[in-house]
């Protein structure tokens, strides 16, 4: 445990000295690329409405994070749906298989303008878009380990005239949550990127999209704001991550190789 | 030496045959890829009766233990398992299978595992505490007390396949169907395990067909050693183990276990020499 606060202190250290590093072999002046406490200054700034900068980027990542949660949990039936059809019935994996397809290869960031236009900006929308990157890892997760039971572990549930439904919920869903969290792992990273993307477009309001916008817009008058930005939703993808690794660690109590550490 | 005509004998007409193979074969693929596995074998195996399936890889001897549990279906003849089609009996719940692989759930725990069956089983007369018992005494039984609460992946791989012996005689099953299950584990624990086998054999009166690999293993359990022959797989010969029961490892030491053993290793040689 100490070790790993150590390794976290370490990767800081490294991160900050690079920043200063680089801003010092470059020689770039605040405009392009400002102090790194210029930036922790920043989140201590009053705004136009007498809030501090920190809690505007908060109230921002909040919008965000509601998005990509909802998008999240609509993915997640969605995606256990779709990969339970895709490994359990070839007819219907077949059909639903392009489906799944269609949804990876569609570049997101060319369609989220039309798809803002066609239902409006508000919240839903986003968290559609967002649970749309969602649903893929998700489904292929779920594919994957509903599918992979070994043959053995089938036999001996035939062997106890387990009915199909028996043997999905005792065997082949437990059998399957270590890939699942996988999955669920790599959407909620997904979906904040979702989120994001679907706040860009003109005419939405709020957001941490919204807000790395505006702030790139008057950069060279407040470069600290982009960076304070952008900052914030890294943080809020590395926390529907670390979200996503608690349930797992609780769901997953006693699985090999679960340890809490 | 026996020869396969001893295999075609049925048992006395007035005890019922637990297990009863009828001109069975079975074929894996079809048309030109087609690999007849088992073909035309007739044996039957009576209650209570400890038989060993033995013969080199490929002889069908796993193929003749999962006909019988209904996991394969045969390509022709019968099989009879308590006097019903193996369907039936599956759906009876008269067989317990313990596969070469422990084939524990690592998200349960050991207590969980061999409650598993009991779970899944509507067994009528069976109430909560009933259960707990059973699977109490069960892990009494394999030497497991104390170890309630460990996961799979925790245990050797000989506590693994104890675990697995105590899951399948949970629900009391009349038959055991045991495909090769010690055949992963190391010779001193494969020892234990046999006269542990032998011991609850005679304990809950069940019937069991064993595959093998080993020879000394075969001896030492069975009453009778079934050799088979590859591709086809075939009965080469019936070998009735005339060694009294109980048997401990002192049965090793006698001559009458060498001379058995010395004539199924050469039914064996004989089986593979056909397969040549």
């Amino acid at each position: 445990m100490s070790a790993r606060i150590g390794l976290i202190l370490i990767l800081v250290a490294l991160f900050l000295g690079g920043w200063e590093f680089l801003k010092w072999v470059t020689d770039s002046p605040r405009t392009t690329l400002p102090h790194f406490h210029e930036v922790f200054d920043y989140l201590f700034d009053i705004d136009s409405q007498g809030n501090t900068q920190w809690l505007a980027i908060g109230r921002q990542l909040e919008v965000t994070f509601i998005e990509a949660v909802t998008g999240l949990a609509v993915a997640s039936i969605a995606g256990f749906a779709a990969g339970t059809m895709m490994a359990l019935s070839r007819w219907t994996g077949r059909g639903v298989m392009p489906f799944v397809i269609g949804a990876q290869t569609v570049p997101i960031v060319a369609i989220a303008p039309a798809l803002v236009i066609w239902l409006g900006t508000g919240w839903e929308t986003k968290a559609l878009i967002a649970g749309f990157l969602a649903f893929f890892p998700i489904a292929v997760a779920t594919a994957r380990g509903i599918g992979d039971i070994s043959q053995d572990s089938l036999d001996l549930m035939a062997s106890y005239g387990a009915s199909p439904l028996r043997v999905f919920f005792k065997l082949r869903v437990p059998g399957a949550l270590p890939y699942i969290f996988t999955g669920l792992e790599v959407a909620a990273a997904f979906s904040v990127i979702g989120a994001i993307v679907a706040e860009l477009p003109v005419g939405s309001q709020e957001g941490i999209g919204v807000k790395i916008l505006t702030s790139q817009q008057y950069f060279s008058l407040e470069p600290e704001s982009l960076f304070a930005s952008i900052g914030g939703a890294c943080l809020l993808g590395g926390a529907m991550v670390s979200m996503v690794r608690i349930v797992q660690l609780i769901v997953l109590r006693g699985h090999r190789g679960e340890t809490i550490s | 030496m026996t020869t396969t005509d001893s295999a075609r004998e049925t048992p006395p007409a007035d005890t019922q045959a637990a297990i009863a193979f009828e001109r069975i074969r079975k074929e894996f693929g079809s048309g030109r890829d087609a690999t007849l596995a088992v073909d035309d074998v007739d044996l039957a195996i009576a209650e209570r009766e400890f038989v060993s399936l033995i013969g080199p890889s490929g002889c069908g001897k796993s193929t003749l233990l999962r006909l019988a549990a209904d996991l394969i279906e045969p390509s022709g003849g019968s099989v009879l398992v308590k006097g019903k089609p193996p369907r039936q009996a599956r759906l009876d719940r008269d067989y317990g299978f313990i596969f070469q692989a422990p084939t524990l759930f690592d998200w349960r725990t050991v207590w969980k595992n061999v409650a598993l069956p009991l779970e899944i089983m509507r067994i009528p007369g069976m109430s909560k505490q009933k259960k707990q018992d059973e699977i109490e005494r069960l892990l009494g039984m394999v030497g497991l007390d104390g170890f309630e609460k460990h996961r799979p992946y925790q245990l050797s791989g000989g506590m693994q396949q104890r675990v697995s012996l105590a899951r399948a005689l949970v629900f009391r099953p009349s038959i055991l169907l045991m495909d090769e299950p010690f055949g992963a584990l190391d010779e001193i624990t494969r020892d234990r395990m046999n006269l542990e086998l032998l011991r609850i054999w005679s304990e809950t009166h069940t019937t069991i067909l064993f595959v093998t690999h080993s020879i000394p293993e075969a001896v030492l359990l069975s009453g009778r050693v079934v050799v088979m022959t590859a591709r086809p797989g075939r009965v080469q010969s019936v070998i009735p183990i005339d060694l009294p029961y109980p048997r401990t490892t002192e049965v090793e030491e006698s001559t009458r276990y060498y001379e058995l053993v010395t004539e199924v290793r050469e039914a064996l040689g004989e089986a593979m020499a056909g397969d040549a």
